[in-house]
């Protein structure tokens, strides 16, 4: 249906190019066309563009892919697939877009809520002062210890600070010891001073020796910076977002919508708000259409002015890029291109331009003397354009391009030691460049023996920092074992290879040190590694018959059987070893759906779980669903319990969307937040693998593929353990 | 690897039966499903993605799971019609998965608006460049409305919308390539 004195849509246009639609519509669309000439063009074009797509490059599959399929495939690789659709998520009353201001009233609400002081809370209360401190003010701080740190002397104050500069996501960003809490009474009491540059800060207690961690339930305790009158800065509201990235999207939205209300003026927190939409799945054509609006009412205000800054300049040209307005997009970034081509947004889009010549073109050489032009502007965006310009180096097999880019990228990245092991690790590969990238990697992994306290994590016990630290220093021996071998040096090389896997389990290192080991002849170090991976219990059978033929004709079926228990023996040591352990309180208790109540320890104890946490309004909660209950399957067939908790109360829309998925976990709900509380979980989703004792082992923010291999490890834990 | 080349592939064999031992953990079965299957899925899914290093990605980790997840095909509509559909939620997946930075799409080539034309051809790889620039979410409804011929009622139960978000999305993405292509 259409207005006599409106256009039809692009789409309806579509359908009668298409000859898609009904008699009657194409009658009325006819009469339409033969008054418009504009509406008649639109139609060429959409025929134009059908035959276009009857020309589509064919693009087959690559060489090889066939091969690695089967490769890793026989090599006992794995993947879940998504066999069912995704679920619509519900969105919160508050949170629908009528208009972004209700949502704004409400992202108040959220940022103001804080932890609430239940029964079974093992977090304690951290109370800072002034609770809105302006720069570089002397804080306060008085500590009461719940469950986890009573009778813990003296306790460590951590933080993780981020200045007005520091990106997106918390890697990289350091942290530092603040204090030493002390004290006789209930409660332990310090005082510091925020250094001037921090405007958004976050805080952990622990006690001395780093092995338990009170984190605020994954909240941690927060401080932003004011102007003095109460109200937090834009930089530290924006770094608070930063912080929040990966770790709660509602809190993230909630600060984008914190940004809107008291900064209204300011594009960044409209493009913020825009990108969080996005992101949480909010993002309807009411609030994509108003975002069109918001950006077309700043160019109008910004057109009229004249001391229109870079950074609003570059915000306006991607807001209104977000936003899907493309011609207003296009005007802005001409301008932005003319006035501010050093604009962080100008860098990029100057760094897209370079790549479109080089696929038009082919010409690598003047790809990079662009890139090299480009690099004194970058600023903000040198690892970007250092990690483009790089790739493309490494096309070239010349040794002086590619340290200098290289180098370039270690310099301006945010993890420079992550970083510079993953240039070593390419160097080796490269002959003119091996001898570096091994002596690279050798010091890597000299310095990965020490545990430094700013690499620690906030939130991380030294055990966990240790396991990942220790994970990083084989992945750079797997990468300097080989590089032996390719300088004919043998023994060092095979080594290497074996430090590289003493410890650890690692699937694929396992399967790069048995095709290293097979390469330099060494058939039984080979047949080792196999075991391993045969072991593991995401691998089937088909994983040994490939094997066979190869066991047979060199070790015999009798070393291959003990090799293989003892792998298994070690699939369970290794796996276990350096994992958290925290009690959940077995007391908090959970309802089903016909409001029975249960405690926790009637449901866990005694049987190896996994509990997710989720919330029929979290998208990427929602999203997961279907794969978790495919890993859901293939856990309890192997012995494991799954079951899930949600927030809300039972009801007739969740009953139905339960119904609708045919999810095979059983759900409970937290209907007093007890559960919550019990395993120290902030925002969904959330994961948690719990031993038979009732301590969680393991935890994750998204399903990953080591979840099954570490729960049967804890099945046979529990197996061996009599229990 | 002993007994895999493409030769030792039997192309009388019904798919039915290719299944069954697929499901099984055939790897020739497995092979003669790829040989058959593979180049199509790879092209959705490029197409989704709009980069082919990512549709490299995607293909191979269908394969890969592909003899689990036979366990759930039920045999309702075509097998074909079963693991596009796999393959395109996976792509979608990946899509809703990629890091969020400030960034452009590295294949973004939202160049110069174009005067509308009216007689000139659009070539493939026109095409295959603009349908690269479009925001994830508008190039997921065309690829798999125009190319791939879901209905806006499949597309909006892949991508968790309604049918009217779906028309609307197609709406966009027509505007953003007539901008693009003239």
């Amino acid at each position: 249906m259409f207005l006599r004195l409106t256009h039809p849509s692009l789409e309806q246009l579509s359908r009668f190019a298409e000859a898609a639609d009904d008699d009657r519509f194409r009658m009325r669309l006819a009469a339409h066309l033969e008054r418009c000439q504009r509406c008649r063009n639109a139609v060429a074009f959409l025929r134009r563009l059908g035959g276009a797509v009857e020309r589509l490059p064919a693009g087959d599959a690559p060489r090889g892919l066939r091969e690695r399929i089967l490769s890793d495939r026989t090599a006992g690789a794995r993947a879940i697939l998504p066999t069912a659709d995704p679920v619509r998520v519900a969105h919160r009353p508050a949170l629908r877009v009528a208009g972004v201001l209700l949502a704004i009233g409400v992202g108040v609400m959220l940022f103001a809520r804080g932890p609430e002081a239940v029964a079974f809370g093992a977090s304690g209360e951290l109370v800072l002062r002034p609770a809105h401190p302006m720069r570089g003010a002397t804080i306060s701080v008085t500590y009461r210890p719940g469950g986890l740190l009573e009778g813990q002397r003296p306790l460590v104050l951590r933080a993780r600070y981020r200045t007005a500069a520091d990106e997106e996501y918390n890697s990289g960003i350091a942290t530092h010891t603040v204090a030493t809490l002390e004290g006789a009474g209930r409660t332990r009491d310090a005082r510091f001073t925020l250094p001037d540059s921090v405007v958004y800060a976050v805080f952990a207690v622990e006690d001395t020796a780093a092995r338990i961690i009170d984190d605020n339930s994954g909240r941690y305790w927060e401080l932003l910076v004011t102007d003095g009158s109460g109200k937090p800065l834009f930089e530290a509201l924006d770094q608070r977002g930063h912080d929040m990235m990966g770790r709660n999207w509602e809190e993230g939205f909630a600060t984008a919508q914190q940004m809107i209300r008291d900064y209204p003026n300011r594009i960044e927190a409209w493009s913020r708000l825009r990108a969080f939409h996005g992101w949480t799945g909010t993002l309807d054509d009411s609030v994509a259409a108003f975002h069109r609006a918001k950006a077309r009412e700043f160019a109008a205000t910004f057109a009229s002015r004249a001391d229109l800054s870079d950074i609003e300049l570059g915000y306006l040209a991607w807001y209104a890029y977000t936003a899907g307005d493309s011609t207003l997009a296009a005007e802005w970034r001409a301008r932005l291109m003319r006035e501010a081509p050093s604009n962080e947004f100008a860098v990029q889009w100057r760094l897209v331009e370079i790549l479109k010549r080089l696929w038009s073109m082919g010409d690598t050489a003047a790809a990079l003397d662009a890139f090299e032009a480009l690099w004194p502007e970058a600023a903000t965006r040198s690892a970007q354009v250092a990690r483009y310009a790089g790739g493309i180096a490494w096309r070239t097999d010349n040794p002086a391009l590619i340290r200098r880019w290289s180098e370039r990228l270690i310099r301006h990245d945010r993890d420079p030691r992550a970083t510079s092991r993953a240039v070593a690790t390419r160097y080796t590969r490269l002959p003119a460049l091996r001898a570096e990238g091994m002596t690279r990697l050798r010091n890597a992994v000299a310095a990965l023996d020490t545990l430094r306290p700013e690499d620690r994590r906030l939130g991380e016990t030294v055990e966990e920092a240790l396991a990942r630290q220790d994970a990083a220093r084989r992945a750079a021996l797997a990468a300097l074992g080989p590089a032996l071998l390719a300088e004919g040096r043998r023994g060092a090389g095979l080594d290497t290879l074996a430090l590289a896997v003493e410890r650890g389990w690692d699937l694929a290192l396992f399967r790069d040190v048995a095709a290293a080991r097979l390469e330099a002849e060494d058939t039984i170090g080979a047949l080792g590694m196999h075991a391993l991976v045969a072991a593991d219990p995401r691998n089937g059978a088909a994983v040994i018959d490939s094997l066979m033929p190869l066991i047979r004709s060199s070790v015999g079926d009798a070393w291959w059987r003990d090799r293989l228990h003892q792998a298994q023996d070690a699939f369970r040591a290794r796996m276990l070893a350096r994992t958290k352990s925290r009690p959940v309180e077995m007391r908090a208790r959970v309802e089903d759906a016909r409001g029975a109540s249960y405690e926790l320890g009637d449901l866990l104890r005694g049987r190896t779980s996994l509990v997710v946490f989720w919330s029929r309004f979290c998208a990427p909660a929602v999203e997961a669903l279907p794969l978790v209950d495919s890993i859901a399957a293939i856990l309890t067939e192997r012995g494991t319990q799954v079951l899930s908790i949600v927030e809300h109360k039972p009801s007739a829309d969740l009953d139905a969307f339960m119904r609708e998925q045919a999810l095979s976990m059983p759900v409970y709900h937290d209907v007093r937040q007890e559960a919550g509380h019990a395993f120290n979980q902030w925002g969904t989703p959330a994961y948690y693998l719990v031993d038979a004792q009732g301590y969680v082992r393991f935890d994750y923010a998204n399903p990953v593929d080591e979840l099954i291999a570490q729960a049967e490890a804890l099945r046979l834990e529990a197996v061996a353990l009599g229990r | 690897m002993p007994g895999l080349s493409a030769d030792a592939v039997d192309t009388s064999v019904t798919q039915a039966e290719l299944i069954r031992r697929a499901r099984a953990g055939d790897p020739t079965a497995l092979a003669a499903l790829y040989d058959r299957h593979g180049d199509a899925l790879f092209r959705a899914c490029r197409r989704l993605t709009g980069s082919a290093a990512d549709a490299d990605d995607l293909v191979h980790d269908l394969f890969v799971g592909l003899p689990e997840a036979l366990g759930r095909y039920e045999e309702r509509g075509t097998f074909e019609a079963w693991l596009e559909r796999v393959a395109v939620r996976l792509a979608l997946m990946h899509l809703r998965s990629k890091r969020r930075r400030r960034e452009v799409p590295l294949e973004a080539a939202a160049g110069t608006a174009a005067r509308y034309r009216t007689d000139e051809r659009i070539e493939g790889e026109d095409l295959d460049r603009a349908l690269a620039s479009l925001p994830d979410p508008l190039r997921a409804v065309f690829v798999l409305k125009q190319i791939e011929g879901y209905s806006h009622r499949e597309i909006a139960k892949l991508l968790g919308i309604t049918d009217g978000a779906s028309r609307v999305r197609l709406n966009r993405a027509l505007q953003a390539l007539r901008e693009a292509l003239g």
